[in-house]
């Protein structure tokens, strides 16, 4: 049983976070989306959102680009191959410890 | 956004989420079966109609650039697209038969009903379903309220008359495009709700 506390503390802190989490299955599910969307959806305000795609970004999972259009600034986030592959294994490791917790017993 | 399935859903499903969107559709629809309703003969001019498609249109344009401008864009995949395209494509094929099938085999019942009630419980079923949202029920009970109206006319029962509604298809398509329209209101005060709960992602 140790070990399930020791999957869980070894989660991915990157992604795991609940705003980071969100971002990243949203961009997992499209091809892209723009930074309103994703402002939207979690909630946060224009700066906190943009330090967690910074810290995505620097990760190498999410790349952004900023478009001028009608003379406003556009940016449009998309989740790179290392992203998609960092959330499969996420949502992986989250389905074998549920698991492992419903299949734990008191004495073990 | 109180679970990643909504997250998930949300994104997938952005466009049919733009529930507005319906709003101008719908009532385009309404308008001109009363217009077709209202016609003698032939039609001497298709001016009413046209005029009323432009500014419809013009008003559907102005919702998507709402929808722009407070919600923010997605972009699916490839193949999301060529989903949605093929679903339209299916629905659209439908409708047009069953169209043909109600105005050249004149059945006692709507096909054109039918193909809408089908697409309204679809569209719960492949959506709407998860949400908590109760006024999305609305969904399966416009798809009974319309399969009803469909098959009254089996048991004699005329209703459009009464409404001063020429022909049972004419009226199908009112009552549709309203349904179409408060369907759209119903959605958008849903996505507004989604994306106001508290950010605390449950993994579910």
């Amino acid at each position: 049983m140790n070990n399930i506390f020791q999957e869980l503390a070894n989660l991915d802190r990157l992604i795991h976070e609940p705003a980071r989490l969100a971002v990243l299955t949203a961009l997992a599910s499209c091809q892209k989306t723009d930074f309103l969307f994703l402002q939207r959806l979690t909630g946060l305000s224009a700066g906190n959102l943009s330090v967690h795609l910074s810290k995505l970004e620097d990760a190498g999972l999410v790349k952004s680009e900023k478009k001028i259009v009608a003379k406003r600034t556009q940016t449009h986030v998309n989740i790179t191959e290392e992203g998609r592959d960092s959330i499969a294994r996420y949502w992986e490791k989250i389905e074998t410890l549920r698991n492992d917790a419903e299949n734990w017993k008191l004495d073990e | 956004m109180s679970n990643i399935q909504q997250v998930r859903t949300l994104t997938t499903n952005f466009s049919t989420y733009q529930g507005l969107k319906g709003v101008p559709l719908g009532l385009l629809l309404s308008i001109i079966s009363l217009w077709a309703s209202a016609q003698t003969g032939p039609a001497k001019s298709i001016l009413f109609p046209l005029s009323c498609s432009l500014v419809f249109i013009y008003l559907y344009w102005v919702v998507h650039r709402f929808y722009m401008r407070i919600f923010g864009t997605v972009m699916l995949t490839r193949k999301q697209k060529m989903v949605e395209v093929l679903r339209g494509f299916v629905l659209g094929t439908a409708a047009l038969a069953a169209f043909w099938i109600d105005v050249s085999l004149q059945p006692a019942f709507s096909m054109l009903g039918l193909v809408f009630a089908g697409s309204f419980l679809l569209e719960y079923l492949r959506i709407h379903q998860q949400s908590k949202e109760r006024l999305l029920l609305f969904y399966p009970a416009a798809a009974l309220f319309l399969i009803l109206l469909s098959v009254l006319p089996i048991m004699g029962i005329n209703w459009w008359n009464p409404l001063g509604i020429k022909a049972l298809i004419i009226g199908i398509c009112t009552v549709a495009g309203l349904l179409i329209a408060v369907l759209g209101v119903l959605v958008h005060i849903s996505l507004e709700n989604i994306l106001q709960q508290p950010m605390e992602l449950n993994h579910e």
